[in-house]
């Protein structure tokens, strides 16, 4: 299935007390794949929904900082990096079957509250003892004091809410400074590090909505986003982080208000350090290797299994990636790729001789056996089980993350492939467990393309045998519309880079990312553009990043229902 | 700009998340509600919860309703020590519980134990494949925590009764706030710890310098968020008010005391800097967050608690080493089915070992008038499918420990003769808790209880 809709197989009714199989019947007759969202034509179907309607934006929702953006952000206000991911609100990633690719805040409960608290009290406690270095003035007495703190709510102020003031929210941190000094009996320093614990708990601070002042641009049915907005959306979009001077001058400025202004920004930003975290952060969402710490390996296969091989995978993983982006650019290289850095544990599980040390060294790979994102441990770990490798995770994840497609949630009563037998290849117990009824539909779509992945165990070490049997690493996929055969992975790599239906997905990804939501119908047009972009430009990601953050779905939204605009 | 009334019934009932046409159901006299036992006592809810289902031959006792056999079944060996505290709920006809998630099966999914943890303590839950545009799953009403917690802010003024905590919590909740909208699970128990005893060392000036602070910088935030939200769109305003709640909470926080009269003692929660992520970290992972529960309760620090202790999404984080199964994972084990009896069970009977036994045993040690405080603590340990491998949502498993001040007839089990909606024994735990005037919880065409079963 692949004409651009969501599946919505679970609203066909099942009998009461159907027996098992009749759940696995419906899933069968429905097919394995489709879209999510309403993109019609895009993540996978280039184009066969259509060209998508140019004037159109999707919404913004309200959101919150997320606990990278809550750190970087306490880092370039404060010059402060002592708390982390545990010390402030954090995010869900959910991994379940179609569940939104990237991490996405929930909303604010009491724990979460109490966490704003804590991080907030901590940042005061902390630049207590360096006001001066946020404060512009001092007062040389008593009664200079009220215009200083005047002074520091407009301008430390505009920082930290990321955009200027409104009178309102300058009176009442005003009368809250008031407070402080006369209520609270606190000096002149006490309420100003008060001032800001409070600005950090604020929803000027804590949410993304760095509305300009004035009325609210119209377009049609759409509105376009202020300059402060694009300035944040930008920022944290491509650095994680607030605007620093630079952007929020060019805000200031009303340079923002036109893609050629966000493109020269983009342009600019994206050969900042800050970038580098930025795109790291999207590849090691994108394939879930972020929560490669919590997966257990079974010790009697995997002894080296352990937190600092982990953490060695993922920075790995990580550093691949925003190398591959921020190095050639080329898609292909992200996918392809020869060339990366490993430590000694990390060398030996790729079976690299001259490696010593905890400091990763540039190494290039046997070309016959690894090569690009797919075939680095922290994925092969990842999508492998606890006791071997694992054609479905394998292949599931292929299909939803760089296909974009999207598998009806399991049937109930899947019965398990066998257990590791000797005798038997993981790829020939996966074949015997395709056969049974109720596994064929979507396990003849996902382990064909995980059978490519056969050379790699678990944690991802280069195999010829598996349970001393030579392992047979060929499969198929069905790309663009036919069905393509290769012998291993690194075959598949290669397709995957050349496929305009994986070109168009990967573009969707990342505007889901810059968007944290799932694309619509109203994004199409953007993603239809960004694509056109990237494939036009010889397929360079830093040319498909800056042409997502010019679209129009980043640049414009539709107002919320019941939403009163200025 | 100062915020509304922090606690109407207006906003309470708003919370619960339910239109106009629930409302008959409640009461309109809250204060008829008790938050106390006869004897005067809080009464406590505790849920806990994992997933992958049972094994029904190890989870239900065979024979006739009545007393409990002196042997329990496998997995529930650990409480022998408590079963005259035990209620335990069995069809009449079958070893299978004979409580359905009616509102799963209504959505056409009596196989869609994918999406069930949701409506384990809410009775209701979003359509499994959620929206075209919201591709999740999701409660529709608040979690019975949830509504105890503002019963008892509402009636007794009492702000701090609600504690959410997980150890590897699924993606999605038990506990939730109100529909779509779930509560954040602490799943720190250093953190938790420090939020429960923390300031305990704190001298009476100290205490009250930082509350009066931390309340200026509250009201600021509070007023901030009201002001903030005027403009927004409805979907953004509801997250907004759920802030604002937030804050409010936070803020009622600092007028509460404990309400206790057993003897409380802070828990050691030693060794200390552990690595959760490391599976070998897990029993002590699951024993600090129960005895922080089983003290926070002890201590009058919290009265609704929910404790999610898996996340078992796709099958791909929990191994049981230390029960000398390294692999295949907690997943596959379940989808094996009667293939596997054995170490699904030996999973079950660990975790109620390791985290049911641990609480119910202290609950059971703290002496409370001329009881306990678990004779005034409903304990409603659940799982989200019947047997693992067929994903079931018509046989939910709950097992109840504790009196609940009285309410509930323990030490037996009681057969149904058909299946009930885990509406009704959500609604039959608000009456143990005093609710008595609530006639449902969730969907109002679920409006029902099973108080006769359970009370007589």
């Amino acid at each position: 299935m692949s004409d651009g809709s969501k599946i919505t197989h679970t609203r066909l009714a099942f009998p009461w007390r159907a027996v098992g199989a009749s759940a696995c019947a419906v899933v069968l007759a429905l097919g394995c794949t489709g879209k999510i969202g309403g993109q019609s034509g895009t993540g996978g179907s280039s184009g066969t929904g259509g060209a998508g309607d140019p004037n159109a934006a999707g919404v913004l929702p309200l959101r919150r900082l997320t606990s990278r953006e809550y750190l970087n952000t306490a880092r370039d206000l404060l010059g402060d990096s002592t708390l982390g991911a545990a010390d402030v609100p954090g995010e869900s990633d959910d991994l379940s079957n179609n569940a939104f690719p990237f991490r996405q805040p929930n909303v604010i409960g009491t724990l979460d509250a109490g966490n704003l608290q804590a991080a907030a009290e901590a940042l005061a406690t902390n630049i207590a003892t360096k006001l001066s270095t946020v404060l512009p003035c001092t007062p040389a007495n008593a009664a200079a004091e009220a215009a200083c703190a005047t002074q520091f709510i407009t301008t430390f102020g505009a920082k930290a809410y990321r955009r200027p003031l409104g009178t309102t929210e300058v009176n009442d941190l005003t009368t809250l400074y008031q407070t402080a000094r006369s209520t609270l009996s606190l000096d002149f320093n006490g309420a100003i590090d008060m001032l800001i614990e409070a600005m950090l708990q604020a929803p000027g601070f804590v949410y993304h909505w760095e509305m300009d002042p004035g009325a609210a641009i119209k377009d049609g049915s759409v509105v376009q986003l202020g300059n402060y907005q694009v300035a944040n959306r930008l920022s944290y979009f491509l650095w994680g982080t607030m605007p620093d001077q630079t952007l929020f001058a060019a805000a200031a400025a009303g340079q923002l208000a036109t893609a050629d202004g966000i493109q020269a920004q983009a342009e600019r930003m994206l050969m900042d350090s800050k970038a580098k975290d930025m795109i790291a952060d999207f590849i090691d969402d994108w394939l879930d290797v972020n929560v490669i710490s919590s997966r257990p390996k079974d010790p009697n296969i995997y002894s080296m299994w352990n937190q600092d091989l982990a953490t060695d995978m993922e920075n790995e993983f990580r550093s691949y990636g925003s190398g591959a982006v921020l190095g050639t650019g080329l898609f292909s290289d992200l996918l392809t790729g020869p060339n990366s850095s490993v430590n000694q544990a990390l060398a030996t599980i790729y079976g690299v001789t001259g490696v010593t040390g905890t400091t990763p060294q540039p190494v290039t790979f046997d070309s016959t056996q690894r090569g690009g994102l797919l075939t680095l441990a922290g994925f092969l770990t990842v999508t492998g089980a606890t006791d071997g490798s694992s054609p479905v995770r394998r292949g599931h994840a292929v299909l939803t993350r760089l296909l974009c497609n999207v598998l009806p949630n399991p049937p109930a009563n899947v019965p398990p492939p066998k257990p590791p037998t000797a005798g038997l290849t993981t790829r020939q117990r996966f074949l015997e467990h395709d056969q049974n009824a109720c596994t064929g539909s979507c396990h003849s779509a996902m382990d064909p393309i995980g059978f490519g992945f056969e050379h790699y165990d678990g944690v991802g070490e280069y195999r010829t045998t598996d349970q001393s049997l030579p392992v047979d690493a060929s499969g198929s996929i069905v790309l663009d519309g036919q069905t393509q055969t290769f012998t291993d992975a690194l075959g598949l790599a290669s397709m995957l880079a050349q496929s305009p239906q994986v070109q168009e997905c990967f573009a969707t990804q990342w505007m889901r990312y810059a968007l944290n939501r799932w694309d619509t119908s109203a994004d199409l047009a953007s993603i239809q553009g960004a694509t056109s972009t990237f494939q036009a430009g010889g397929l360079n990601m830093r040319d498909l990043i800056a042409a997502v953050a010019t679209s129009r779905t980043f640049r414009y939204r539709t107002p919320g229902a019941g939403e009163i605009l200025p | 700009m100062k915020s509304e009334a922090k606690y109407s019934r207006r906003a309470i009932l708003k919370r619960l998340g339910i239109g106009a046409g629930f409302l008959p159901l409640l009461s309109t006299d809250w204060s008829r509600s008790r938050a106390a036992s006869a004897g005067g006592f809080p009464l406590r809810f505790i849920g806990i919860t994992w997933t992958d289902g049972i094994c029904p031959p190890d989870f239900y006792p065979t024979g006739a309703a009545g007393a409990l056999p002196a042997t329990l079944p496998f997995s529930l060996t650990p409480l022998a020590a408590w079963s005259s505290k035990l209620l335990l709920m069995r069809s009449a006809s079958k070893q299978q519980s004979p409580i359905d998630l009616n509102v799963m099966i209504d959505l056409g999914a009596p196989y869609g134990g994918h999406f069930t943890y949701p409506a384990l303590f809410t009775g209701g839950v979003s359509s499994p494949n959620g929206t075209d545009e919201v591709p999740t799953v999701s409660a529709t009403t608040p979690s019975i925590d949830q509504i105890i917690s503002d019963n008892l802010a509402s009636t007794a003024g009492i702000s701090n009764a609600q504690l959410n905590v997980g150890c590897r919590p699924y993606s999605t909740s038990t506990s939730w706030r109100s529909g779509g909208i779930k509560n954040t699970s602490q799943t720190d128990p250093y953190k938790l710890f420090t939020s429960l005893f923390g300031m305990t060392d704190m001298t009476a000036t100290q205490l009250g310098a930082l509350h009066a602070r931390r309340k200026s910088v509250l009201d600021f935030v509070g007023g901030e968020l009201t002001n903030f939200s005027t403009n927004l769109g409805s979907d953004d305003k509801a997250k907004v008010q759920s802030h604002l709640d937030s804050i409010r909470a936070l803020e009622a926080q600092l007028q509460s005391s404990t309400s206790s009269t057993a003897v409380c003692t802070a828990p050691t929660i030693t060794p200390t800097g552990l690595n959760f992520n490391t599976i070998t970290n897990y029993p002590n992972h699951v024993k600090f967050m129960s005895d922080l529960v089983a003290a926070a309760v002890i201590c009058g620090k919290s009265r609704a608690v929910t404790m999610d202790l898996i996340d078992n999404g796709g099958g791909n984080s929990l191994t049981f080493p230390w029960l000398n199964i390294p692999s295949p994972d907690f997943h596959a084990i379940a989808h094996q089915g009667s293939a596997n009896y054995d170490q699904k069970s030996q999973i079950d009977q660990w975790f109620y070992q390791q985290c049911v036994a641990e609480i119910v045993g202290k609950l059971a040690a703290a002496t409370e008038g001329n009881g306990t405080v678990l004779d005034n603590t409903v304990i409603l340990v659940a799982n989200d499918m019947d047997e693992g491998a067929a994903h079931y949502v018509g046989n939910i498993p709950y097992v109840l420990i504790g009196g609940g001040g009285g309410f509930l007839k323990t030490g037996r089990m009681v057969t149904f003769p058909k299946q009930v909606p885990n509406n009704y024994l959500l609604t039959t735990i608000l009456h143990a808790m005093g609710m008595t005037d609530v006639t449902g919880v969730g969907d109002p065409k679920y409006a029902g209880n099973i108080d006769a079963q359970l009370t007589t």
